[in-house]
């Protein structure tokens, strides 16, 4: 027994490492214990800065609306694409649709500029087919306030993953359930909350929750596509760790904490709505 | 119900033309010599951009560590999952949730926050700057993508033919090579591929613990997009897009073999 549990040693070994030992040095720097520049004395400050500072909580806001829209913007949408897939058996647009899975978001941060920018392709189209009259008419979907190049990226990325992961659960479950409450007059809206969403919801929470996670922290694709007045938290931690400054360091550290608390508790959350949606409590 | 089918096709269809367009657009533009609004194919075709990056003297040197350290981070991956997946699919101590937030912590956990508190601790052990680090932080990162894919090989090839081999006294690595393996293979494949993908992609992890020093791909290729230079940037990920796919070949091939 003991042997066997000796095979999960790397695994533990470098993941407590990493996760443990680095925010336990967060911790530290955020809570004003920092060396380096003198600093010796703990205190909440940073924190207390980070929270009440309009500019950090604006950047902390709209790095939730982000994510949240991406995330369940894919989820709707990936969960009908899978649907989709299991009606139409063409292997050739199966490996099509996962393509975009493997694609690094910074190229396609970059095909979105060259899509939907001002001077993107769609511009030109439009412009040729006589709906604008000047490149400045087509609306500014790049570093734009509400997002819209940002959004389109992650869902481009997105969709295909959760449709890839919804049709493999659908593949493996029984769909002659759904025709045993068909031909017993079940309608629609009842299959789908008696059947479907039971077995599919723990998927797709799991998915929420890294989509989620991910989104909100990215940092490559709001950088090259975000609006230059609105930063997402990444970005302003970036940005506060870029500086020569060594002063403003502490801040970056309190908001990485601020920032993994967030996706804990956005974890824990979703868990507990899982536990309670039908087809959550048989698992424990 | 062929009408509808027809429908379902011609859906799905276009969902596949809105993920091949783009692609097909930034082709385009990495051998675009003139292509300026409101043109909606390139004004002039050359190759002067490619050239130019080709012989910038980084070009070589960054594709080679691309290679070394997604390839480095791949056997890691695969060393440290493949024993504890096999752990986690066989235990009867923790349910499954609990596994899979042992699994999934990297990736609920924001990657910046891990990478830039881990880099005071990287520095300590000076360990910025060189490969052994930017391997060990990528594995970090590739880990849950190759644990999840394997967990879940590991349930399907089930404990039985492992007991009934050792009831018949075969030795672990015997077991190993000749009924673990080849049923195995596939799961491992598609693991190592995957681990291979993310870890050519990563920019953050290599930023901070590279500290600068170590140039991969996606190093050159993010402040190329950011300014605006479209057909260097276009350029590079086509670059970077072929030598994915080489890589993956080459991971295909050697899994053949085996």
């Amino acid at each position: 027994m003991n042997k066997k549990k000796l095979l999960v040693l790397p695994f533990i070994i470098l993941n407590s490492v990493v996760i443990i030992a680095a925010l336990f040095k967060g911790v530290q720097v955020s809570l004003g214990y920092y060396p380096l520049i003198g600093l010796k004395r703990l205190t909440l400050i940073n924190y207390q800065y980070v929270l009440t500072n309009s500019f950090f909580k604006e950047s902390l806001v709209y790095s939730c609306y982000l994510a949240l829209t991406a995330t369940l913007l894919s989820l709707f949408l990936g969960g009908l694409l899978a649907f989709l897939l299991l009606k139409v058996k063409s292997s050739v647009l199966h490996t099509i649709i996962s393509l975009p899975i493997s694609l690094p978001h910074i190229i396609v941060a970059l095909m979105a500029m060259q899509l939907i920018s001002q001077s993107g392709i769609i511009s030109r189209l439009f412009y040729q087919l006589g709906i604008i009259q000047e490149i400045g008419e087509f609306p500014l979907l790049i570093h734009d306030v509400p997002g819209c190049g940002i959004l389109l990226v992650f869902l481009y990325k997105e969709i295909p993953y959760v449709a890839v992961t919804v049709l493999a659960i659908l593949l493996q479950l029984k769909m002659g359930y759904i025709e045993v409450a068909k031909s017993l007059g079940a309608s629609s809206i009842r299959v789908f909350f008696t059947i479907l969403l039971p077995m599919l919801q723990k998927t797709l929470i799991t998915l929420f929750i890294i989509l989620f996670c991910f989104t909100f922290a990215s940092f490559e694709v709001p950088y090259l596509l975000g609006s230059p007045g609105h930063p997402t938290i990444a970005l302003t931690i970036y940005d506060l760790l870029s500086q020569s400054d060594l002063i403003t360091r502490p801040q970056a550290f309190a908001l990485d904490i601020v920032m993994s608390i967030v996706c804990l508790i956005v974890t824990f959350i979703a868990l507990t709505c899982s536990r309670f949606l039908p087809g959550g409590r048989k698992t424990f | 119900m062929k009408l509808s089918i027809n429908k379902w096709y011609a859906s799905l269809f276009s969902f596949g033309i809105i993920i091949v367009l783009p692609i097909i657009v930034l082709a385009l533009w990495s051998v675009s010599g003139k292509w300026i609004f409101p043109a909606l194919i390139p004004q002039k075709v050359d190759f002067n951009t490619i050239k130019h990056m080709i012989n910038d003297p980084i070009f070589f040197p960054s594709i080679l560590n691309s290679f070394v350290i997604a390839s480095s981070t791949t056997v890691t991956s695969l060393a440290i999952a493949l024993p504890a997946a096999r752990y986690f699919a066989f235990q009867k101590d923790l349910s499954s949730r609990v596994v899979e937030g042992v699994i999934y912590l990297p990736l609920i956990l924001p990657a910046i926050a891990i990478v830039t508190s881990s880099q005071i601790l990287f520095l300590k052990f000076h360990l910025t700057g060189t490969f052994l680090g930017i391997v060990l932080i990528h594995t970090y990162v590739c880990l849950p993508y190759a644990m999840q894919i394997l967990l879940e090989s590991y349930r399907q090839l089930g404990e039985g033919y492992y007991l009934t081999a050792q009831s018949l006294g075969a030795k672990p690595w015997y077991i190993f090579h000749h009924i673990t393996w080849p049923l195995l293979k596939n799961g491992v494949g598609t693991a190592a591929t995957l681990v291979f993908i993310v870890s050519f992609s990563q920019y953050l992890p290599t930023f901070f613990i590279g500290g600068g020093q170590i140039i991969t791909l996606p190093m050159l290729l993010l402040p190329y997009a950011n300014n605006g230079r479209l057909v260097l940037a276009s350029s590079y990920s086509i670059v970077f897009l072929i030598c994915t796919l080489i890589g993956v070949f080459i991971l295909k091939l050697i899994m053949r073999r085996k």
